[in-house]
């Protein structure tokens, strides 16, 4: 088996007022992979995204990114795990598009040249191109998903994890970051998307976390889980009620 | 829709755009300066060279500031003022006893430095990137000592980077309250007490968030610095400006 990207180690997260946000979760990823992290509201799964992006650390327990404890360098965890957020409102800070691309390689000091590579070969990954001038308010909510996972890139982070990539997207929006995903999976990139409704990435991906009040309950393949997913407050797959194989949306 | 506030960076690549901010912002210095107790004829010529910066560089400065009302408020609020604690003849006939035709004259002067500086700053955001005015700032404050020249530059361009969510945030709660008749409150103190504490709470979560986002992208101390390569444009430029600043001064 390869040397896992990500590993969690018995981590706990306690939030200030003793809410416990992790309870002992254990889970490797492996190079590669495409996971679906999926629970109800308030189960635990940003709080996951949060500690691989060392965004969070542990209370207890440790997270290892390329086998570095995210407790000692937090910032080669944020280079190698790179995060869209959930609303990416929050995360486009730049007054252009290729502005914003560029944000996360200037702060790791690379030289003008090299930045403007990254952004120029980032955007064309997402085929914002032709968008590198525009204002990101401008923007469809699809196209904001791209500009976020383009800065993403640019970073040249080797696991990409989105957290609920879906939400306030219409079918076309949805379309486009799928198309993104499927297309940074195919080079290589890991993908960890956090969604409480799989029905949309199911198809794409090889295993599912499922998360429930902090703990991790359900670690496996989509048909290996998706019996009693639920019970946790996930909606199973239409296709699957019917025992049908699920569909891509690209499909 | 934060980039549709006021004083936010348009995107261009006209002669002003492409300045060395250092230069911009020793420009922008020197102008405040020159307003500084300056006469009427100063800041009149100031004026119109802020004029045609904005039209070399495409910057919609009077729409800006426009859309930032709040501003405009604050320079009639000194004009008023200044007309009320300023002894001397009596304005308007008399209609409004305490206000003298000296305090009115200084109240509009001093309206109008503040905004020629007001349009000046308008025209520096406008076509300045926040990350080159944090290469600016740095680059400043790197020979002054005792002073953390990086730290400054970060507070500066996060406050740059945060006002755009305010005036956001501020024009959605706004929106939200309008559309449930808010205006038909003519108490100014109870729309207001409806208005901040979900402006601050909102502002505060948002803040948060972009925190976040930032440190998730590796905000820190040392970025790449971009856009400091001064040209002789640039020299001809800020010479230009100061020689106007210098010649109006003595003129006045």
């Amino acid at each position: 088996m390869p040397k896992p990207v990500i590993e969690f180690m018995e981590v706990s997260h306690i939030f200030p007022g003793g809410i416990r946000g992790l309870d002992k979760v254990s889970f490797q990823v492996a190079p590669g992979e495409f996971i679906i992290l999926c629970g109800k509201n308030g189960s635990g799964k940003t709080t996951v995204l949060r500690h691989m992006n060392a965004l969070s650390l542990p209370t207890e327990g440790e997270v290892l990114v390329s086998g570095v404890s995210t407790k000692k360098n937090p910032a080669h965890a944020r280079q190698v795990v790179g995060m869209v957020f959930a609303d990416v409102r929050n995360q486009i800070v730049g007054e252009t598009v290729a502005d914003d691309v560029a944000f996360g390689p200037e702060n790791l000091g690379l030289p003008e040249q090299e930045i403007n590579h990254r952004v120029t070969k980032s955007l064309e990954a997402v085929s914002m191109g032709h968008m590198a001038e525009r204002r990101p308010y401008l923007l469809s909510g699809g196209e904001k998903q791209r500009v976020a996972v383009a800065g993403v890139l640019a970073m040249d982070s080797r696991v990409i994890v989105f957290d609920e990539p879906f939400s306030n997207l219409d079918y076309p929006g949805v379309q486009q970051v799928l198309i993104q995903m499927v297309k940074l999976h195919k080079a290589g990139k890991t993908i960890i998307v956090a969604t409480h409704d799989i029905e949309k990435v199911a198809a794409h991906a090889s295993r599912v976390l499922v998360m429930d009040q902090g703990r991790l309950v359900r670690d496996g393949a989509l048909d290996q889980v998706v019996h009693d997913i639920e019970q946790y407050g996930v909606r199973r797959p239409c296709a699957t009620l019917l025992g049908r194989e699920v569909n891509s949306w690209l499909a | 829709m934060a980039g549709l506030n006021a004083f936010a960076y348009m995107p261009g690549h006209t002669r002003v755009h492409r300045m060395d901010p250092r230069f911009k912002l020793a420009g922008l210095i020197c102008l405040s300066l020159a307003t500084v107790q300056c006469g009427p004829k100063t800041a009149t010529g100031l004026f119109f060279g802020v004029i045609f910066v904005a039209i070399i560089g495409k910057a919609p400065a009077f729409s800006m500031i426009r859309s930032a009302r709040i501003f405009i408020l604050f320079l009639v609020g000194i004009i008023l003022v200044r007309g009320a604690v300023t002894p001397g003849p009596v304005a308007f006939g008399g209609i409004i006893p305490w206000f003298s035709v000296n305090g009115l004259a200084d109240g509009l002067l001093i309206g109008w430095r503040l905004f020629v500086v007001l349009l000046a700053s308008a025209v520096f955001i406008a076509t300045t990137r926040t990350s080159a005015v944090f290469s600016a700032v740095r680059w400043y404050f790197r020979p002054i000592p005792f002073v953390d020249g990086t730290r400054v530059a970060m507070m500066l361009s996060l406050m740059m980077r945060f006002i755009p969510i305010i005036l956001d945030e501020f024009a959605g709660i706004s929106e939200a309250q309008k559309a449930r008749g808010v205006e038909n409150r003519k108490n100014p103190i109870y729309r207001i007490t409806r208005l901040i504490p979900p402006l601050m709470e909102r502002t505060f979560a948002r803040a948060h968030d972009l925190s976040l986002a930032l440190v998730a992208r590796n905000f820190g101390p040392n970025p790449t610095q971009r856009g400091l390569h001064a040209t002789s444009g640039d020299w001809v430029g800020i010479a230009l400006l100061i020689s106007l600043c210098v010649g109006l001064r003595l003129m006045d």
